[in-house]
């Protein structure tokens, strides 16, 4: 089969929803208050460094994805193991963000509705959406964002008779120390998940710059959180962090002329949207690392099962919504920071070490192929 | 080639006897009246004893009676006739005729007679001569029921194939475009042509098409539609992905872009590849109008095609599952209107849906007379009645009517409309807007994934970069679509020669 | 071949399981009772005494929609909305409910109790307005003749809505009273609906406000305190400001129509003092003039601006006295503002916010401009 492929800006349409997936539903730096933009901000910047180490991992072995860079730096066995550890990570995240949408839509819009069923509905569009290759996804993406970006800019406007800016202030009322960590946990959700995205963009055209890519997304979609945010700020105030899902509470706030209210479902489409491509990446990944470590054909056999066992991973994750929201603020960041940055680093490092002593011996030739597959 | 009447013939071959030989068709020919033997003899000449055998109906029996027994009857054959090959001398001296073969296989022979032409038998000659002299009643060309314009050539094809490539010839005077005939159909032997411009079409496209068409293994072909179906690409998708045309005019503009064309004998219909979901909504209006109102209808087009798969969705999660977007006195009078309907809003609207499809159907198959009091009886009296008999509500009744002409402006895009439009009701009806949603996104990602012979068939519709978009949601004026469709026409994109700095 | 009849078996019997285990939320809008607005007193047993406006939909060619209500006691608000169903027979539907009218008793007792599962529960929306009854209970209002035809409620909520062009009672929905309610020590404002004889019929009336201290009812405020309060606040949108003029032949009266004004509310310390700056600025236009007298010009016109500037302002220092001394709940925001602009000083006097309230010293600068005279001269 011809290998998959997906342009520069396939890619980033893919990035921008995967960043504000679950963050839009469940918002950010929720310890920070009427600081949480610049919590966010302060993630944003944490972020940089890191995702430059993705996209050299990247640029250092064009064409490879995440698991045949481990099998590359770390050797078969020791490569498998890690590959393994995210695979786990890619399931689990996956799982954490079907869980997401589907106490996104028990609590706020279908209360009787088992929370399974549209978490069964989502998981099944993500297995279509898989089965059909990241190109198709790709394309799919870059359909819909402007349908999203229209979205999001009219409720932006629409939302304005609504907004106090007096919310936000005072600027920097709350201690630096929960601005740091509400900062760090922007930080790992939902910056630092993009490690996953080194599982995937092996399949990019241009095998020049996955660093543009990278650069470009998170601006995009830092500029999107960051006014989410701020939008939220200025019409919740002081409940904001009473409510599990600001945004679509701000959104309800809207109303024209009493005719145009109450349109928040409308913005729920751009939930969905974004969190079927996180949750489709992360499957993706999860489904090529099996793949990889089990020297499979083809990562669509096994599509299905992995799509099914997540949305049941997901189904007995949390026990209700406050675990949600206390897991997604205070123990991800922890949980996560091995696999968003230590491995990371680790690699990098080995990859870096490895291409030094090969251009030495055999004189600027790349890391031999013979080592991969 | 398998040929279903070798098995008996095959064994058979013509011998230098007339009488053998006209026996050997009789045999053939058994138990088939319409062929008709005439043997005759030159009076001047006695070796010169000939049989011709021709079907009934399918020769011109002017030609036949003109060309082929008036000369060799009337013409003094004893004289300056080389008598070593008299067969030879009667192709090049006597027959009067465009075309003349001499043909030793019987099946050949067989094929070419019961195709119309005549059969020459000679005494003494182990050969026969087949004479073209089709001739049968045709349809006259006329503008097509289907594809009625009001400013545009008003020709159509008809059902011979000859006949369709001369309108396409007529309008595409050149010698780079290209026609190949390949035969169909092991009883019906159908021709079919196909027909590009060579530095145009792509030899990619060129080759699939042929080694898709090499692949039909069927009996026979009675229309295009066969094909159609046999060479598509996604064969489970209800969008179609092989185009078909009854019009020159369209035929002609899609050779120019660089597809490539498939015609069939017997059918009016003819087929593009690569086809590309715009073209649903490109009508061969749009080109000959003013562009601002071509684009303006082409809008239309691709608005109403969008609505009349999604509206009856829309309309069936906001009032039975987000009664909140409802502003209040929209949602207390579609309460009111709801008042004492037993029937839920989802299956009423399945059920109205359903019958709106039975009244199109019936609208087709009957008679134009009959069919207006059909639609005046069901549109009208049954939407009303049941209005008025509480059956459905009024609401109801006119996102059905309103789904329903929506539903007919695309005539292309009907089997996809009507199953994606039930697929996003369920949705609808199962999760509400999100269910709705999610199969909307399901729908997408079905057709991104088609490709039409290597090309995307979404291919144009998300750019809005100039020279892609240009022809797919709007019908940009003629002076600024310099070059021709990506990817179809790769060999050679430039339209207009002002495009060629640019293109560089 | 096998294949495709095992994708189509999956196919329908996964369409069956969805479709016959029932569509969990659906519901058709004719199965529900649409809830236009809630009355909310105290019952016996200090139970919670519940009384539903409901939008009654008669169907057929002439629909007419009329109100009905019921009335549920429960022990808590939730419990209270359940039992309905017991009395209606079909779930009611609150997404459309224009507002909650709280009896003087629900109040006093706490505001806060009942607007929470208000807030808490996905149905409701939190753009309802709150009101409360100056009469002995809630559901009265719901009880009376109405002016006009048609849901008590929304006409209510529309009453509410349009005070952006009379400004005599506040603004406030459950979020806004959420948001401001959550900063402590800070007080809030609910306007306030009472009974009117009319014709000699009673009619409910939205004027003035309910002083909201500590999440509990301190007292009312009548319709002209509530426009300078809202002054105060610069939530003022539109209104009359009625000036009398001393002319030679005696006092004229002027209405002037407020077209914009804009607040300025500027805390300063003053070492460990805090006072606060107060700016009116009002765009108006006169609407009215009683009598001979010409004011239009410009001498007069000048006169009359000084005038309506001095008694606002005397107004506004009245009111803020009023409230310090007989409430000393800060309605105005001043705390707010503090917090906002000044958050270190804020800071120092939050704990004993209501101390330094009652003695805080408020200067009041207002200025009135006169863009036109409508349409004569």
């Amino acid at each position: 089969m011809q290998k998959e492929q997906i342009t520069d800006k396939q890619a980033i349409c893919i990035f921008i929803p995967f960043m504000i997936g679950s963050t839009l539903i469940i918002g950010i730096g929720g310890e920070a208050k009427n600081d949480a933009w610049v919590a966010g901000i302060v993630g944003a910047i944490m972020a940089v460094p890191m995702l430059l180490v993705y996209a050299r991992m990247l640029s250092l072995f064009p064409g490879k994805d995440l698991f045949d860079i481990l099998n590359i730096t770390l050797g078969k066995v020791f490569g498998k193991i890690v590959a393994i550890i995210y695979i786990l990570y890619a399931f689990h995240l996956g799982a954490l963000v079907l869980r997401n949408f589907g106490e996104f839509i028990n609590t706020v819009a279908m209360p009787e509705t088992p929370m399974f069923v549209p978490m069964f509905c989502m998981g099944i569009v993500c297995v279509i959406a898989v089965r059909l290759g990241i190109e198709v996804l790709g394309r799919t993406t870059t359909y819909f964002l402007p349908l999203i970006f229209f979205i999001l800019v009219i409720v932006q406007l629409l939302v304005i008779p609504q907004i106090h800016l007096n919310y936000l202030k005072p600027i920097l009322e709350n201690d630096t120390i929960s601005i740091l960590k509400g900062g760090f946990s922007t930080f790992s959700f939902p910056y630092a998940e993009t490690v996953l995205f080194i599982g995937v963009f092996g399949s990019l055209k241009s095998k020049k710059s996955p660093i543009k890519v990278y650069l470009w997304g998170t601006l995009i979609s830092t500029i999107i959180i960051i006014v989410t945010t701020i939008r939220n700020i200025a019409v919740l105030g002081s409940m904001i962090d009473r409510f599990y899902f600001p945004s679509y509470q701000a959104v309800s706030r809207i109303n024209i002329g009493d005719f145009l209210e109450r349109i928040e479902v409308t913005v729920a489409i751009v939930f969905i949207f974004s969190v079927l491509i996180k949750g489709s990446i992360c499957l993706l990944v999860a489904c090529k690392g099996i793949q990889k470590v089990f020297n499979l054909k083809d990562y669509r056999s096994i599509v299905i099962q992995t799509g099914l066992l997540m949305v049941y991973f997901a189904y007995t994750i949390y026990d209700n919504s406050m675990e949600m929201k206390y897991w997604a603020f205070k123990v991800y960041s922890y949980y996560a920071f091995p696999m968003q940055v230590i491995l990371p680093i680790i690699i990098w490092a080995v990859a870096e070490i490895k291409r030094k002593i090969n251009s030495s011996a055999e004189k600027g030739e790349a890391i031999p192929e013979s080592t991969s597959r | 080639m398998g040929d279903i009447m070798s098995k008996n013939i095959e064994k058979e071959a013509l011998d230098n006897s007339l009488d053998n030989n006209i026996a050997l068709f009789k045999r053939v020919f058994k138990d088939d009246e319409t062929v008709i033997f005439r043997e005759f003899q030159n009076k001047w000449l006695k070796a010169a004893r000939c049989c011709i055998i021709y079907v009934d109906g399918m020769v011109n029996t002017e030609i036949v009676n003109e060309n082929i027994i008036q000369p060799v009857l009337r013409s003094d054959l004893s004289e300056n006739m080389e008598s070593e090959n008299l067969l030879k001398e009667f192709q090049s001296k006597i027959v009067v005729s465009n075309d003349v073969k001499t043909e030793t296989a019987i099946d050949a022979i067989v094929k070419s007679v019961v195709y119309g032409d005549t059969l020459f038998l000679l005494d003494g000659y182990a050969e026969a001569l087949v004479i073209s002299s089709k001739g049968w009643q045709s349809r006259s060309i006329s503008e097509p029921e289907c594809a009625k314009v009001v400013r545009g050539p008003r020709e159509g094809f008809t059902e011979s194939i000859m006949v369709n490539l001369s309108l396409v010839r007529r309008k595409i005077k050149n010698s780079d475009l290209k026609f190949k005939f390949k035969e169909i159909g092991e009883r019906t032997h159908t021709k079919t042509c196909i027909c590009y411009i060579k530095d145009l079409a792509s030899d990619d496209i060129l080759s699939e098409l042929e080694r898709r068409l090499d692949q039909i293994d069927i009996d026979g072909i009675i229309d295009s539609g066969y094909i159609q179906e046999l060479i598509r690409d996604a064969p489970y998708s209800p969008f179609e992905t092989v185009g078909s045309s009854e019009r020159p005019d369209i035929i002609a503009a899609k050779l120019l872009e660089g597809r490539i064309a498939l015609f069939v004998d017997g059918s009016p219909f003819v087929l593009s590849v690569p086809y590309v979901v715009v073209e649903n909504f490109q009508s061969n209006e749009d080109y000959y109008n003013n562009y601002i109102f071509g684009s303006m209808n082409r809008l239309i087009r691709g608005f109403t095609a969008v609505t009349a798969i999604t509206v009856p969705a829309i309309f069936l999660s906001i009032v039975a599952y987000h009664q909140e977007m409802l502003p209040t006195p929209l949602l207390l009078s579609i309460s009111a209107s709801r008042q004492g309907v037993p029937i839920p809003t989802a299956v009423s609207l399945f059920l109205m849906l359903f019958i709106f499809d039975i009244l199109r159907e019936v609208g087709i198959r009957m008679p134009a007379p009959i069919g207006q009091a059909v639609n005046i009886v069901g549109a009208l009296v049954l939407g009303q009645a049941a209005v008025e008999a509480n059956l459905v509500s009024a609401p109801v009744v006119i996102v059905t009517a309103l789904t329903g002409i929506m539903t007919l402006i695309n005539m292309n895009f009907l089997s996809a409309t009507i199953i994606f439009r039930n697929f996003l009701l369920l949705g609808a009806s199962v999760l509400g807007i999100y269910g709705f949603f999610m199969c909307i996104v399901i729908m997408y990602l079905h057709l991104m994934s088609i490709r039409s012979f290597g090309v995307p068939y979404m291919m144009n519709v998300t750019r809005a970069k100039n020279s892609d978009g240009q022809d797919a949601w709007i019908r940009a004026p003629w002076w600024t679509m310099t070059l021709r469709p990506k990817i179809i026409a790769a060999k050679n994109l430039v339209r207009q020669s002002s495009a060629k700095s640019k293109e560089k | 071949m096998k294949k495709i009849k095992i994708t189509f078996l999956i196919l329908i019997i996964l369409i069956n399981s969805i479709l016959f285990t029932g569509c969990w939320n659906y519901r058709e809008i004719d199965q529900v009772l649409i809830v236009a607005g809630l009355a909310v007193d105290k019952g016996i047993n200090d139970q919670y005494k519940f009384t539903v406006e409901i939008a009654q939909i008669s169907g057929g060619k002439d629909s007419k929609t009329t109100s009905k209500t019921i009335t549920a006691e429960g022990e808590t608000m939730f419990d209270a909305a359940r039992n309905l169903i017991s009395l209606s027979g079909k779930r009611l539907y609150w997404s459309h409910a224009k507002v909650i009218i709280l009896s003087r008793k629900v109040a006093e007792e706490g505001v806060e109790k009942v607007i929470d599962w208000y807030t808490r529960d996905s149905e409701t929306r939190e753009n309802v307005f709150l009101l409360v009854s100056e009469e002995a209970t809630a559901k009265e209002i719901f009880d009376v003749e109405s002016t006009t035809e048609g849901i008590k409620s929304f006409i209510l909520g529309e009453m509410i809505k349009n005070q952006v062009s009379l400004s005599k009672a506040p603004i406030t929905d459950i979020l806004q009273y959420g948001i401001e309610s959550k900063t402590k020590e800070i007080s809030t404002i609910i306007p306030a609906v009472s009974l009117k004889k009319m014709n000699d019929k009673m009619v409910a009336q939205v004027m003035g406000s309910a002083i909201i201290k500590n999440n509990k009812l301190a007292g009312f405020l009548n319709g002209d305190e509530t426009k300078d309060l809202n002054f105060i606040r610069n939530q003022v949108k539109g209104g009359v400001l009625t000036e009398e003029m001393q002319t030679d032949n005696g006092p004229a009266l002027a209405s002037l129509e407020i077209f914009k004004s804009n607040t300025k509310v500027v805390p300063a310390a003053d070492g460990n003092k805090i006072k606060i700056d107060l700016n009116i600025e009002t765009t108006v236009a006169i609407d009215e003039i009683e009598g001979v007298e010409n004011l239009i010009s410009e001498e007069q016109q000048l006169k009359l601006e000084k005038s309506t500037e001095n008694t606002l302002k005397k107004q506004i220092q009245e009111l803020i006295r009023k409230v310090q001394s007989e409430y000393g709940a800060d309605i105005f925001g001043f705390g707010e503002k503090l917090r906002e602009d000044k958050a270190s000083q804020w800071k120092r006097v939050s704990n004993n916010w209501e101390d330094v309230f009652k003695d805080l010293k408020v200067n009041v600068e207002t200025k009135v401009h006169i863009k036109n005279s409508a349409v004569l001269s």
